[in-house]
């Protein structure tokens, strides 16, 4: 007499084996997540237009930027940093600070509304000028 | 041998390790709750003609962070002169008829002058006639020295009377009645009617004020909020490391050093923010109400920290206010202000030398000088707010 065979795994085994799966599927992303290097960012009234890592330039090269209210800027980004190279707003601060080359650095033009930054590694908070 | 002995091991075996994966598979689950919750919302924006940067953790953050912008540009019609809001209402009945103002604004205005006043006119904020002379925010230039000596009578905070009265108030109930109670109705007057606020000294640090306070509402555990150059810390960060804030390097080239503070609020005035040249002088945007001309205190900038846990309203603001006093009363005369209000500074001096009142002391730290960039040489003194100075 023959024994009839038994399934090896039932319904709720493999409900298990889905939580199983999605478990190691989370631990999966959350080993993806993580700092990605430098880059440099260029920012117009809060919208991204430009963003480059640093680690990718050859070398520095110019990028034309279109601000609010018709002011327009020229940004350097290279593997040395970035830097406001010229701009048509009345102040001038974004090219007064010079080359950027630490996370959380910034340039501002407020009259265009124009932010380059570099992200990536900070080890401050906040900047206080 | 029967079918539940033949069966039953392997089978044993099987339900054994999918347990095991399934305790693997929430003991996942959890740290990556943890791991989430532990991650800050970052959220950027143009306010009060400044650029708003929020880093917040805990509960609540994605929902408060969205809610400052707006609630930093209503504060900004609300006490900017140039808008339609109360202050510039103030203004414009100058000399003429009282102006009723909300609970936020009379109290801004009552810690104010009351600042104004500690720091003998150093911070004024009936300001109002001098600074449109220079016009640095539109096209600054030298004005006459007659409209100087016109205007400067005008700067006078005794003169800014604020006042309230308690009123009878009548809101109609679900039930048809009336709840009546009795509110306090407040009002502000500027007694001569060329006479104007300008609260432009304060402004950032005012909407680090209320962003706080809408962390504070939406249950948000740890934030760091930067309207400009002022900065708000709220709560604790995860970690639970002091919060580091960068100083900006005066010459214009990174960071000076960092502060580690334990939260409360911290605000920079510098010469080098907004500044003009005219027939080989340099002009700056901070301006002594006494004397109607920029200030001239031997210094570049200077930091102040109101810490946290403190008795003032405002805290923001007065740290915003008291840096634009220290800077224009210079490092020695600063010393009474600071202790008055329990505050800290950080001083840059004209020739480089770096002075940080006591309770900065150990909270500073100097960056390493860049070749590349050819950074001054800058050296750190400690000054006791209670006694002389100290070495570093």
């Amino acid at each position: 007499m023959k024994l009839k065979n038994r399934a090896f795994l039932s319904k709720r085994d493999g409900l298990w084996i889905a939580l199983a799966l999605l478990a190691a599927g989370a631990l999966f992303l959350l080993g993806r997540t993580g700092p990605q290097g430098q880059r440099a960012v260029v920012e117009v009234d809060g919208q991204e237009v430009l963003a480059c890592s640093l680690a990718s330039m050859a070398g520095p090269e110019e990028y034309p930027i279109a601000g609010a209210g018709d002011v327009a800027l020229v940004v350097e980004i290279g593997p040395e940093g970035a830097r406001v190279v010229s701009s048509s707003c009345p102040d001038q601060t974004c090219v007064g600070m010079g080359r950027l080359t630490r996370g959380g650095d910034a340039a501002l033009c407020l009259p265009g509304r124009v932010v380059l930054r570099i992200e990536g590694r900070t080890d401050a908070d906040a900047e206080t000028y | 041998m029967t079918r539940k002995e033949k069966t039953h091991p392997s089978n044993r075996k099987a339900r054994l390790l999918l347990a095991g994966l399934f305790l693997a598979a929430v003991a996942g689950k959890l740290y990556y709750d943890d791991y989430m919750a532990r991650q800050p919302t970052e959220l950027t924006a143009f306010a009060m003609g400044s650029y708003v940067e929020q880093t917040l953790w805990g509960p609540g953050r994605e929902q408060a962070a969205e809610e400052v912008p707006a609630a930093v540009t209503e504060l900004e019609n609300r006490i900017s002169w140039r808008r339609g809001g109360e202050i510039a209402q103030i203004n414009q009945q100058a000399g003429k008829e009282h102006v009723l103002v909300c609970r936020e604004t009379q109290s801004l205005l009552e810690e104010m002058r009351a600042l104004c006043k500690k720091s003998g006119g150093a911070l004024d904020v009936t300001i109002g006639p001098v600074s449109a002379l220079w016009s640095f925010d539109d096209s600054p230039s030298l004005p006459e020295p007659e409209a100087i000596a016109q205007a400067l009578p005008l700067v006078d905070y005794t003169k800014l009377s604020l006042d309230w009265e308690e009123v009878w108030t009548s809101a109609p109930a679900q039930d048809g009645a009336h709840i009546d109670g009795i509110t306090r109705a407040y009002t502000v007057q500027l007694a001569d009617p060329a006479m104007s606020l300008d609260l432009g000294a304060i402004g950032k640090g005012a909407a680090c004020d209320t962003a706080i306070a809408l962390y504070r509402e939406f249950g948000v555990t740890g934030a760091v909020i930067a309207v400009g150059g002022s900065v708000g810390l709220w709560g604790q960060k995860p970690d639970g490391k002091p919060f580091r804030v960068s100083v900006r390097d005066p010459a214009g080239t990174g960071s000076l050093g960092v502060l580690e503070l334990s939260g409360g609020f911290v605000s920079t005035s510098g010469s080098y923010e907004k500044f003009f040249q005219q027939d080989g002088r340099t002009y700056c945007h901070l301006l002594d109400p006494r004397t109607g001309y920029p200030a001239e205190s031997g210094l570049v900038s200077v930091t102040v920290w109101c810490p946290p846990d403190r008795e003032w309203e405002n805290p923001g603001a007065l740290s915003d206010g008291l840096a634009t006093a220290c800077f224009v009363l210079g490092l020695e005369d600063s010393l009474p202000l600071l202790e008055a209000y329990g505050a800290q500074a950080l001083f840059v001096e004209d020739g480089g030398q770096i002075t940080l009142t006591d309770g900065l002391s150990g909270r500073f730290t100097l960056r390493e000088q860049d070749p590349y960039f050819g950074t001054s040489t800058y050296s750190v003194a400690v000054v006791s707010l209670g006694g002389g100075p100290d070495e570093a």
